[in-house]
């Protein structure tokens, strides 16, 4: 059975995005980016973190650069970002929602 | 650092349990190092609280280095696989986050196990069948009384027949679990403390050695000396209370140029270490006393052309092991035989009694029935006897 492309990001993959938006890193930055930015709120944990990042490789919306050592950074691709602004949109959209019904 | 092994006690499906199991064992001073073959092996040191976590093994042996790494980075050391189902990492850090902090991906490596133990139970379902052929052609072949005594002469077929019993009851084992793994049910406690997939595999090795041992062929490999190589003992070596007296010994070596001159030779003869007849030969005693021919042997019962009014049947039995032929010379004896019955580890003894009503060889894998025949016997037998000549 043909795998299926992602349709809606997780709360993990959608920081593993918006780090990479700012700039190759690697996969300790990623995880210590998304602690930082969501005051400890997103923690993501070595294994759902390289299982991101793999799924986002074969996706290819993200790309391996540089290996120092045995060490990798990523970088965001042209599809990867299209999909970031596509999630950004929609959460927006929801937020908006949100506050038009509270309003 | 003295090591410590214990049994791992938990299924594939069974990794919460499995991961608590490690921390209690570190808690007590036991740090896991390794798995192998079912037994886990600790290192005994300090009293710690670790966290173990398991996850699904995505490739063989380990995980990838920059997995590794990156996994190292975060605070979690990897420790060994188990099985080849799951990569062990442990951590001593409190602060590093969980392995797993996303249920929806941890549930994509939770289906894959769940397909693994489907998979194994398919696996088995499939080999079960194959294995009642198996027993059913083993024991057709063997013709009933055989079948019968292969299990009185040797372990191997019954513990041959055992495994399939075993691994229906490791596929009814698998299933049950796959359905709980599936509906989300952790058992504290395996279903069975010994695994059937593990009794099935001893009896598999255990039953082939009983009947390759039974063959004769571990003794050679062993030996590296073949049962017909071996030496022929000189008559001051032969026990005469145990042979009788013995005038010669003869190690025929299934030669039948040989066997035809030493028994044209007319002398009585015994032997020992040796066949006596080759399958494709059929004693002929022309004479009781003197004169031994060699005649084309044909399958099945033969009787023997005697002068002096003395007749003599030989009936050859060729069994799978040395067990078998054993126990077949055994169902052979009757209360009324004569007692020229011998058999030795790897060869055989024959004595020669003129008086005999039956003589029985078992040698190796192989039994000889001579049989005297009375007028009785004789006229049952000599239509068939002239048929096949």
């Amino acid at each position: 059975m043909p795998k299926r492309p992602l349709e809606t990001l997780s709360e993990a993959m959608f920081y593993v995005l918006m780090a990479l938006r700012g700039g190759e890193r690697c996969g300790v930055e990623i995880a210590d980016f998304a602690r930082q930015r969501s005051g400890g709120q997103v923690r993501i944990g070595p294994g759902t973190l390289y299982a991101i990042l793999a799924k986002f490789l074969e996706e290819g919306l993200i790309e391996e650069r540089a290996a120092e050592g045995r060490r990798r950074t990523y970088r965001l691709t042209e599809a990867g970002g299209e999909l970031y602004e596509g999630e950004l949109r929609r959460l927006r959209r929801c937020i908006a929602d949100a506050e038009e019904g509270e309003a | 650092m003295k090591r410590v092994r214990r049994w791992m006690p938990y299924e594939v499906s069974q990794y919460h349990e499995t991961e608590q199991w490690l921390e209690r064992k570190a808690a007590q001073g036991l740090h896991f190092i390794d798995c192998r073959l079912g037994l886990a092996a600790f290192e005994r040191g300090e009293r710690k609280t670790v966290r173990y976590r398991l996850e699904f093994a995505h490739r063989f042996f380990a995980p990838e280095p920059e997995q590794q790494e990156l996994y190292k980075e975060m605070g979690w050391e990897y420790v060994t696989n188990i099985r080849n189902d799951y990569f062990v990492f442990r951590t001593e850090d409190p602060e590093a986050p969980e392995l797993h902090t996303e249920e929806g991906l941890l549930a994509e490596d939770v289906k894959q196990i769940y397909r693994k133990q489907l998979a194994l139970g398919r696996t088995l379902a499939f080999l079960l069948p194959l294995f009642v052929v198996y027993i059913l052609l083993y024991g057709i072949l063997l013709r009933g009384p055989l079948w019968a005594a292969a299990c009185y002469g040797t372990w191997g077929p019954l513990l041959l027949a055992l495994c399939p019993l075993f691994f229906a009851a490791q596929v009814i084992r698998n299933v049950v679990l796959a359905q709980r793994f599936k509906r989300g049910v952790q058992t504290k406690r395996t279903l069975l403390p010994l695994r059937p997939y593990w009794l099935a595999m001893a009896c598999l090795v255990v039953g082939m050695l009983c009947l390759y041992k039974a063959q004769g062929m571990l003794f050679q490999q062993l030996n590296k000396t073949p049962p017909e190589e071996l030496p022929v003992p000189t008559l001051a070596e032969i026990d005469p209370a145990a042979y009788g007296e013995l005038t010669e010994v003869l190690a025929i070596h299934n030669d039948p140029d040989r066997l035809g001159a030493y028994w044209e030779s007319g002398r009585d003869f015994s032997c020992i270490n040796g066949y006596g007849v080759r399958r494709d030969l059929l004693v002929s005693r022309t004479s009781l006393e003197q004169h031994y021919e060699l005649h084309p042997y044909y399958e099945g019962s033969h009787m023997v052309e005697v002068e002096q009014e003395a007749y003599y049947r030989v009936d050859t039995y060729d069994c799978l092991t040395a067990g078998m032929a054993r126990a077949l010379a055994e169902l052979l004896r009757t209360e009324k035989e004569d007692r020229v019955w011998e058999t030795v580890e790897e060869g055989a003894v024959w004595t020669a009694e003129d008086e005999c009503q039956r003589l029985l060889l078992c040698s190796g894998r192989r039994v000889w029935q001579v049989t005297y025949l009375g007028e009785a016997e004789l006229l049952s037998f000599l239509p068939a006897f002239q048929e096949r000549m």
